[in-house]
């Protein structure tokens, strides 16, 4: 009986990280359409997601042995890379990502990704963490992690004061923290 | 909007000032501050480590998206890369000679610093599920696919050499183990490698031969009371089909700790 199963992205990272081109490109296979739906989501535009996606493995070619793994997973390594470029283009240049110029075909993605994370084996404990959140601790998360909101841009986008959102977003992280055990 | 401004004075706890950056939401000058004291302040730096690895797995909920090929090969024109296709060669190409076996040389002690971590690092509950995708494996050396329904693949070990050199990674997808290679290995053709679980003061119980093949390999129907935590898994090298006594009889070569 033979199966399939993806490359350890591990060792394909320790291969990237060698100058083996095939292992970037299966790496790139693997990891891109993941870290592209994130940058996708957070400038809702096809071109600086893009951008980022490319910087990213740019980046990673030349620095894969720097990957460290107390970071986490490989692909969780390079989904914070991800994240952190984009969040320091939405500050940088908050007015280029505003939402009435964002490309409406890049942004395929449902509402709130929390509603799948049932569904997802691999989530299975920050799922039953995020079920012991409220909901609006919960809503605020979820804008702040994925659509890559400040304070003031929760507050705004649910119509609640400022101090409100605050508030919540402390108590929701202070509620995660416990639950997943961070010290 | 400075870090104080936006509720993370240096008098806030100092995992609340990480979680908010990794969750994203300070502002350009908070965020900017953080990163700033990032650099000298091992405590914080530690503890948005600490957050990204618990909290960024959420990004994986996201529905993943086709990248446009012009990305890739922007990619490789910065890189000064020939086109290369997709997926058509084997991660690691094996062959097998007569002569000892023998790993490829790998002087470059740098690149292994951190992947030393990776026992302890499973020893520390980092496994992560992948999801099967049979797209992303396909070579044209490779055998048939047996396509399935995606499963849960786990971490269950990494497998070091005499050196402590991690050498193996060994997955588990229901009952089976995934085994892949982390070095290019030459095996005499008149050899095999064969696979054991240790359990306690037990005497080793064989897995099976490993059929290795691109560095990889697949051994079936696998109790889970055999790889069960604190088991330990081991590599020796024996006679063709495997050991003719069902206990090892040639050099243990890969061992490595089951961990929960």
């Amino acid at each position: 009986m033979t199966v399939a199963f993806p490359p350890d992205e591990r060792v394909l990272l320790l291969k990237v990280s060698r100058g083996d081109k095939i292992a970037f490109r299966q790496l790139y296979e693997q990891v891109s359409p993941l870290l592209y739906a994130v940058a996708l989501r957070l400038l809702k535009r096809r071109e600086p997601a893009e951008e980022v996606v490319q910087d990213v493995f740019l980046t990673l070619w030349h620095a894969a042995d720097q990957y460290d793994i107390s970071r986490g997973s490989v692909k969780t390594w390079l989904s914070t890379i991800t994240r952190n470029r984009c969040i320091d283009r939405l500050r940088r240049q908050p007015a280029i990502y505003r939402e009435q110029d964002t490309d409406e075909l890049a942004a395929p993605e449902q509402d709130d990704p929390l509603n799948q994370a049932l569904s997802k084996e691999d989530v299975a404990l920050l799922t039953e963490c995020f079920e012991t959140l409220d909901e609006q601790q919960r809503r605020c998360v979820s804008l702040a992690f994925f659509d890559g909101m400040t304070h003031q841009q929760v507050a705004t986008s649910l119509d609640v004061p400022l101090g409100s959102a605050k508030t919540w977003i402390r108590r929701g992280l202070n509620v995660l923290k416990k639950c997943m055990g961070v010290a | 909007m400075s870090l104080s401004e936006s509720n993370t004075a240096t008098d806030y706890p100092l995992s609340l000032i990480a979680a908010q950056y990794v969750l994203g939401v300070l502002s350009a000058s908070a965020r900017s501050q953080v990163q700033t004291r990032m650099l000298h302040d091992i405590a914080l730096r530690n503890s948005v480590y600490q957050w990204e690895r618990k909290l960024n797995p959420l990004a994986s909920l996201l529905t993943e998206q086709p990248v446009p090929a012009h990305v890739w090969q922007a990619i490789e024109r910065q890189l000064g890369h020939a086109p290369t296709l997709a997926t058509t060669t084997p991660v690691v190409s094996q062959t097998l000679t007569n002569a000892p076996i023998q790993r490829e040389a790998t002087n470059d002690a740098s690149r292994w610093k951190l992947w030393t971590g990776l026992s302890s690092a499973v020893a520390a509950g980092l496994a992560f599920a992948l999801l099967l995708r049979p797209d992303a494996v396909m070579t044209p050396t490779a055998p048939p696919i047996l396509v399935q329904q995606p499963a849960v693949i786990r971490d269950l070990a990494v497998l070091v050499d005499a050196d402590n050199v991690p050498t193996w990674i060994v997955r588990q997808q229901e009952h089976q183990l995934l085994l892949s290679s982390l070095t290019a290995q030459q095996i005499p053709s008149d050899r095999d490698l064969e696979l054991w679980t240790i359990q306690g003061d037990q005497a080793p119980k064989s897995l099976g031969v490993i059929p290795v093949r691109d560095g990889q390999a697949v051994l079936g129907n696998i109790a889970d009371t055999l790889v069960s935590a604190d088991s330990v898994l081991a590599i020796s090298i024996e006679p063709k089909n495997g050991s003719p006594t069902g206990a090892p009889t040639g050099a243990v070569l890969f061992t490595g700790k089951i961990h929960s």
